[in-house]
């Protein structure tokens, strides 16, 4: 028998869980514009614009970075930052390229960085196949760019404007709604 | 011919006070009487006139009638009689002289109680006839009927020489983009009494209608017909895979009975009845329309260049119908989407220092999830505790269901707190009730 004791310190779910829409992740559209893709495996719906003039972005489970013109928003909270573009990486260091500086984002910080060791590129093209942390998959077309949705989530822009959600757990490739542009 | 010649010559009389008759020429105006005999022209070809009743006294005059009768005349602008003619003022009569072939016609031209006999020449001169003999008349269409698009109407006509001479072709030409023909060089020599046929081709390449002409020396001839978009078989719908679940993505494609005879588009829609749900929706487009196009000769209509159109069946319970819209065509083809237990497409379960995390999200397509339930196990696989800690969510998913815009979608994140050795909790096994079952999932913990 063991000798662990798990509580469940309320039987009314409000009080230690929510329940909420899921989210896959979110994309710059090629307008520049936030969007959030939430659904799960196979029903997706993709949100109306969020924000415009969108730089970068990257959602992850705890932290949504979306640089802007001349802004950096942290789950939400805004700090000035550097006009121009940006690159997020998925550690959560983000790299201002115009003036080539250095941040890096937390949940609930943000301080000054240096140039942090390169990231093995976690996906990467390769005509019709998209190659997702060693699993090569292939996609409906040829594939144009691809980059984080998600935790879990690819994103893979075809030739003629078409995109696919790659899950590498699942071993699936699903079409994402067109978006109005 | 004769005997009316004179007859009309009885009855003329001399122009009436006040009216004057003439007949307009690029020199002036010349008065007629009785009769006229207007220039000679080659039969087959469409000569213009006018004739003008003018108003030559001091008052108003009132023209109850201006009118041309005749064979192989026509008149192009009849006036609207009666009219008050002033004094000095005038009206016009435009005609067509169109003889096909060569001889002698005659009209009567009557203003109000005045007539004059119109006699015209048409000189003999090639002429093209349909191949049963029928000459073709200036200003009247040959018509080569309908078609479906696809085909093609072919006719025979022959250009005939009725003099005893020679007569030279300095001119043979058709135009107009739905006929074609082999037609031979120019210049070239008929001999008296010869014939050259060929053949005029009607292919429309659109619908409506077609015109062209062929010229013949200095005269021109009207072809003209109409095409029409052939019908297409039945379409067909066809979903795959056929059985398809709330939460899968799949295809529909539309198939014709038989293939097309020529390029046509038509429209595919997709509705779905159930509550309110964006997740079900055709992948393309706006989500419930998508037009296509099929090709000729094809069975399987075009989506762009896909063979089928994508959709995802979303996460509620309900009805898809797709119909079809092609031509007089309006077929439908329903999915129905069955309540189903809760489907999760994810679970996780994380350790902290004093507590454990667990997440899943999922859906439920009959927004009746109610009951939880959460059975941790120890690393060896031993129930930890008195056993499943469970939870009626009911009201919780009731309230998230009703405020929710996204169908039957959720994720869930709750926290349990420990006490002990966390690390010792090897997995946990989660059951989601609603209406249709229970579904149960385990999830090994990760840190």
């Amino acid at each position: 028998m063991t000798r662990l004791l798990v509580l469940f310190v309320a039987l009314c779910l409000s009080a230690a869980a929510q329940i909420e829409a899921p989210r896959i992740g979110c994309f710059v559209d090629s307008g520049g514009r936030l969007r959030t893709v939430r659904g799960v495996a196979g029903a997706f719906v993709i949100g109306a614009p969020e924000r415009e003039q969108v730089a970068a972005v990257l959602c992850t489970d705890t932290l949504t970075i979306v640089k802007t013109a001349a802004s950096l928003e942290v789950n939400g909270r805004v700090y000035a930052a550097p006009a121009g573009p940006a690159v997020i990486r998925r550690d959560g260091h983000v790299h201002y390229t115009a003036v080539d500086e250095w941040v890096r984002v937390t949940p609930r910080s943000i301080e000054a960085a240096g140039p942090p060791p390169p990231l093995e590129p976690d996906a990467m093209l390769d005509g019709t196949f998209v190659v997702i942390g060693g699993k090569r998959m292939e996609v409906p077309g040829r594939g144009v760019s691809v980059h984080e949705l998600g935790p879990g989530w690819h994103r893979v822009v075809l030739a003629g404007g078409r995109h696919v959600a790659v899950s590498v757990s699942r071993e699936r490739v699903y079409s994402l709604p067109e978006v109005a542009e | 011919m004769i005997g009316r010649l004179a007859f009309l010559a009885a009855l003329a009389v001399p122009a009436l006070a006040g009216l004057r008759i003439t007949l307009v020429e690029r020199t002036g105006e010349r008065i007629l009487n009785s009769s006229v005999t207007l220039p000679a022209v080659e039969a087959g070809t469409v000569a213009e006139f006018t004739f003008r009743v003018r108003a030559t006294g001091t008052v108003a005059v009132k023209l109850g009638s201006f009118t041309l009768n005749g064979a192989d005349f026509v008149t192009t602008s009849p006036p609207m009689p009666p009219v008050s003619l002033a004094p000095g003022a005038y009206v016009d009569l435009v005609v067509e002289f169109r003889p096909v072939v060569a001889g002698s016609s005659s009209a009567v031209l009557r203003a109000n109680d005045q007539s004059i006999l119109v006699v015209a020449q048409a000189t003999p001169a090639p002429f093209v006839r349909t191949e049963d003999g029928t000459p073709l008349r200036a200003g009247e269409p040959n018509q080569f009927g309908e078609v479906e698009l696809g085909s093609r109407v072919v006719k025979r006509f022959v250009i005939e020489n009725p003099t005893a001479q020679s007569a030279a072709i300095t001119r043979l030409a058709l135009a107009g983009s739905a006929f074609s023909s082999q037609l031979p060089p120019v210049p070239f020599e008929i001999a008296g009494g010869g014939t050259v046929a060929f053949d005029v081709v009607f292919e429309p390449k659109s619908a409506g209608r077609h015109g062209a002409t062929l010229y013949l020396n200095s005269r021109e001839f009207a072809f003209e017909g109409s095409a029409a978009i052939p019908q297409v078989a039945r379409p067909r719908i066809v979903v795959d895979p056929a059985g398809v679940r709330s939460g899968q993505q799949a295809k529909v494609a539309v198939k014709l009975d038989a293939p097309a005879r020529w390029p046509v588009e038509g429209v595919l829609r997709m509705e779905f009845s159930g509550q309110p749900d964006p997740a079900v929706r055709l992948l393309s487009g706006d989500g419930k329309a998508l037009a296509f196009r099929i090709g000729a000769g094809e069975d399987t209509v075009q989506f762009g260049t896909a063979s089928a159109a994508e959709f995802q069946a979303g996460t509620t319970a309900g009805r898809v119908t797709f119909t079809v819209e092609l031509q007089s065509h309006r077929e439908q083809a329903t999915v129905d989407l069955a309540p189903a237990a809760v489907e999760l497409d994810s679970v996780s379960a994380i350790r902290a220092a004093y507590s454990v995390e667990v997440s899943f999200s999922g859906f439920d397509n009959t927004r009746t999830a109610s009951a939880l339930a959460f059975t941790f196990m120890d690393r060896k696989g031993r129930t930890i505790g008195k056993g499943a800690v469970r939870v009626d969510a009911s009201q919780d998913f009731r309230r998230y269901f009703d405020a929710a815009t996204l169908g039957g979608m959720f994720s869930l994140r709750a926290v349990f707190p420990v006490r002990g050795n966390v690390a010792e909790i090897g997995s946990v096994d989660v059951e989601v009730v609603n209406s249709q079952g229970t579904v149960r999932r385990s999830v090994t913990m990760s840190q």
